[in-house]
């Protein structure tokens, strides 16, 4: 479904950062070859930095305080770079102040943060644009009040095949509310194409389903899709679930006659821990997350 | 394996779907509401679109892919863990023992084992249980290696705060934590130094057994110490029933304690459970090793000491026997006599003290008597002279506190820069002391390898000014600068005084079981037992005292290397 993994290069992180920051509001106050810093309104900081007794303190003792500048690094050399660009600066203007002779000893430079994959900030501004990104109701920008709109509900997924192994696809399905046409990859049509806000109830009057028929058309339609797919790694999945299902119950069932009666029940009690555990593990199943709604108003063509 | 675009069968049955979807639904229904009263973020569309990168960047994609290369920083792990850590979770399904040899990255391999099943949302709630001494260590290494947010247990509360839970096995099976742990559903299990779970009577293995998991690792350098019914106890844990129950086991597998009955065909069963990756299977090239015995001569004064010792050593031996006293602190003298006249001191300090006959208190005193007529001590000197040759930092290793002190003392004196390393040391001495050898001093003087964990390959050089008659002692002592990540030749130097004990214990290790040369974990087998390297101290002793020639105790210590070389051949 998806041609290439994003994120995996330093100018793609650089870009989306970019445009997160700009999303949120936090302007940058410096920039040079793949090296950024932002300051941080606070809703922003709040959802970045994990600090949550500090934002308590500073609320309920109605602080002053200054906004934070996050200082991030793209690539090992503009990390380097900056750490020792912030490091002289700061000398210079801690000779200014005169310090006596103990303050040094405290002396510490700001420093950069190298963003990569799996590093703190980066996950902590997925988590942000999973609940800032949830939601939209957009039309195009190029669309005039005369021309009519065809409304789509637009409902993004992750689909994990799991077993005790996982894969994991993202499925975009649109369902038009005039006529109940499903589109799938509808994120992938529509995604070059710059959107603006707009209120919902200038599609009040173009909807022939409802809501709630248009999800469940999609999701109808999602598991249909998935019925129609090959699941042989369930299939394997399931004979090797039961094989060891198998082996677990005769081994219990081998053991038992030398167990104290007593001490039976407490054994048996395992045993149905152990096969229940099992089949949390290998069990195959799918799950389906939707992550993602929006209102998509389209032109006719 | 790819899951999803295996070969197309239209009759494949589709397993279970579940649907995450009402909250959001709801969640939405009130957000349109809000935006028909023209409450609209002016950013909602770039968010929006942000959000879908930030899902795809996240996808658990192809299995084939380890997710966890790309979310690594500042290491590499080596071929044969990254093969590893690949192995367990596609083939052996998440249940594996990990028995690599000593050195190779157990912790490495159930680093990445952990980060891949985080990444990929198959793990959540994942306990580690260790040694007590290795819980801040596994903690550190996850957290930086791996970026694992994993934290050190520290009260009962511990347990369920984390996600990622480090303790040890030792507090994890006392109550209050016992019931809490048992309680948790946890994704991952990983248990460190499994082979303390060998025996399923005991509190070990039955804690183990009833905390509830999905995934499990168990790491250990001797899945087998004595007994192959071990091997089973592990996999039971594992996977019950696997190799039958223990009866079946012992009747389809075992020929004696430690011969298997068909060794191709537990091979192959046991691949199904266990990873165990070799030095000699080329898992990892180390730089050469080189060995050199460093003969030495006592002066007359020493040698007078020497003798008396021995003479003393052999009387009070016949003595004990008759009387079935205690020999071991025979033992402790015999050995301490051959690092240095201090260390032995100790012991004749002590049985001055319990010493019961006026006989023995004379004979004591007199021995004491030589030990202060010494005035140059030879190894001393020795050791003096070959680090002045030296413009390389360098271990020195004796077993004696005794020693340790007074080689400090002449070190000083000489002014050549040492510190000190001792088992007794807390943890963040340990590393201190280590920093500052690495940064600072010329020499460390070691009582003990450090244990797990405590890594020196910045050093090259190693004198060992005892020997320990215990194999495993030693190999833990190499392996101290011999191993992974070491990237120059190494040097070991033994000191062997001429006609002592001592010569033949060098020759014995050296040259007959050829001990150095041997990559380390070949003798995983041997020095993995605790009742053959006992044993050898006992003999040793018993042959000393109970020859009637040097010539004499060089055969029966022969006989004893043959017979080990033997044993190697047979296992490996």
């Amino acid at each position: 479904m998806m041609s290439q993994v994003p994120l995996r290069t330093a100018e793609e992180r650089l870009t989306f950062c970019e445009a997160y920051f700009t999303a949120v509001g936090a302007p940058v106050v410096y920039a040079t070859d793949g090296y950024r810093e932002y300051e941080l309104p606070r809703d922003v900081d709040k959802e970045l930095t994990d600090r949550p007794y500090y934002w308590m303190w500073v609320e309920q003792t109605h602080q002053e305080v200054q906004p934070t500048i996050l200082r991030l690094a793209f690539t090992e050399d503009a990390f380097e770079r900056e750490n020792q660009r912030l490091r002289e600066e700061a000398r210079a203007e801690a000779e200014k102040q005169n310090l006596n002779d103990i303050q040094p000893m405290f002396f510490r430079p700001p420093t950069a943060e190298l963003v990569t994959l799996g590093s703190f900030r980066l996950d902590k501004m997925y988590a942000s644009l999973d609940k800032r990104g949830q939601f939209a109701c957009v039309v195009p920008q190029s669309w005039k009040e005369t021309s009519a709109l065809v409304p789509w509900l637009m409902m993004n997924m992750t689909v994990s095949y799991r077993c005790d192994l996982v894969e994991q696809q993202f499925w975009s399905v649109g369902v038009c509310l005039s006529n109940g046409q499903i589109v799938e990859r509808f994120y992938d049509i529509i995604r070059k194409i710059s959107m603006k806000p707009e209120n919902p109830s200038r599609f009040a009057d173009v909807k022939a389903l409802t809501m709630v028929q248009a999800f469940q058309r999609g999701q109808t339609h999602v598991a249909q899709a998935l019925a129609a797919r090959p699941h042989d790694w369930a299939v394997s999945a399931q004979q090797r679930l039961e094989r060891e299902l198998q082996q677990v119950r005769l081994y219990y069932q081998s053991i038992l006659p030398d167990v104290p009666d007593n001490e039976k029940p407490l054994v048996q009690a395992e045993q149905k821990r152990k096969e229940r555990e099992l089949a949390e593990r290998s069990g195959p199943r799918i799950d389906i997350v939707v992550k993602q709604l929006a209102l998509v108003g389209l032109m006719e063509r | 394996m790819n899951l999803s675009t295996t070969k197309y069968n239209h009759f494949t049955p589709m397993p279970p779907l579940s649907w995450h979807v009402e909250e959001l639904r709801t969640a939405f229904t009130a957000y349109l509401e809000k935006a028909a009263l023209g409450n609209l973020g002016a950013a909602d569309w770039s968010l929006f679109s942000l959000a879908v990168t930030a899902t795809q960047a996240r996808l658990a994609g192809d299995f084939e892919e380890l997710l966890v290369l790309e979310h690594i920083q500042g290491f590499t792990p080596l071929p044969h863990q990254i093969q590893t850590a690949r192995h367990v979770m596609q083939e052996l399904h998440g249940r594996a023992i990990l028995a690599d040899e000593v050195g190779l990255g157990k912790t490495i391999e159930a680093g990445l084992i952990m980060k891949e099943y985080l990444l990929r949302g198959l793990a959540r709630k994942i306990l580690v249980l260790t040694p007590a001494s290795l819980v801040l260590q596994w903690t550190r290494e996850l957290n930086e290696k791996f970026r694992i947010p994993a934290y050190a247990q520290k009260n009962e509360w511990s347990w369920t705060q984390a996600d990622v839970v480090v303790g040890s096995l030792d507090t994890a099976k006392r109550e209050p934590h016992k019931s809490t742990v048992s309680s948790v559903q946890w994704d991952l299990l990983v248990v460190d130094e499994a082979h303390k779970l060998k025996n399923s009577k005991t509190k070990n293995w039955q804690m183990v057994n009833q905390i509830p998991n999905k995934f499990m690792l168990l790491l250990t350098a001797t899945p087998i110490q004595n007994d192959l019914k071990e091997l089973h106890t592990l996999i039971t844990l594992l996977k019950p029933g696997h190799l039958g129950n223990s009866q079946e086991f012992a009747s389809h597998h075992v020929k004696s304690a430690r011969l298997p009955r068909d060794p191709v065909q537990l091979k192959s069963q046991l691949s199904n459970v266990m990873i165990r990756n070799r030095r000699m299977d080329g898992a990892t090239t180390l730089p050469k090793r080189h060995v050199a015995a460093v003969p030495l001569y006592l002066s007359r004064e020493e040698r007078m000491l020497y003798d008396a010792v021995q003479q003393f050593l052999k009387r009070e031996y016949n003595e004990r026997l008759e009387n079935k006293g205690s020999v071991l602190p025979l033992i402790t003298l015999q050995r301490e006599i051959c690092s240095s006249p201090y260390a032995a001191m100790v012991t004749m300090d002590r049985m001055m003290k319990r010493a019961q006959s006026e006989t023995m208190k004379v004979h004591i005193a007199h021995l004491m008597e030589l030990a202060q007529q010494i005035t140059t001590y030879t190894k001393v000197e020795k050791v003096l002279e070959m680090l002045d040759d030296m413009d390389d930092k360098c271990i020195v290793f004796t077993e004696y506190r005794a020693t340790q002190d007074f080689l400090l003392y002449m070190l000083r004196k000489r002014g050549i820069s040492a510190v000190p390393f001792r088992g007794g040391f807390k943890r963040g001495k340990k590393d201190w002391m280590k920093d500052l050898f690495a940064q600072k001093m010329k020499v460390l003087v070691a009582t003990e390898s450090g244990g797990e964990g405590i890594n020196l390959q910045f050093c090259h050089q190693m004198i060992n000014f005892d020997l320990p008659w215990n194999p495993m002692r030693l190999e833990q002592r190499i392996g101290r600068i011999h191993r992974l990540g070491q990237e120059k030749e190494v040097y070991i130097h033994n000191l062997a005084t001429k006609d002592t004990i001592e010569a033949h214990i060098v020759e014995l290790l050296q040259e007959k079981i050829r001990m150095f040369e041997m990559v380390i974990g070949e003798l995983d087998y041997i020095v993995g037992d605790p009742t053959l390297a006992s044993k050898l101290e006992d003999n040793i002793l018993e042959w000393a005292m109970t020859s009637n020639s040097d010539e004499e105790l060089r055969e029966k210590l022969h006989r004893y290397g043959d017979a080990l070389l033997q044993q190697i051949e047979e296992n490996t």
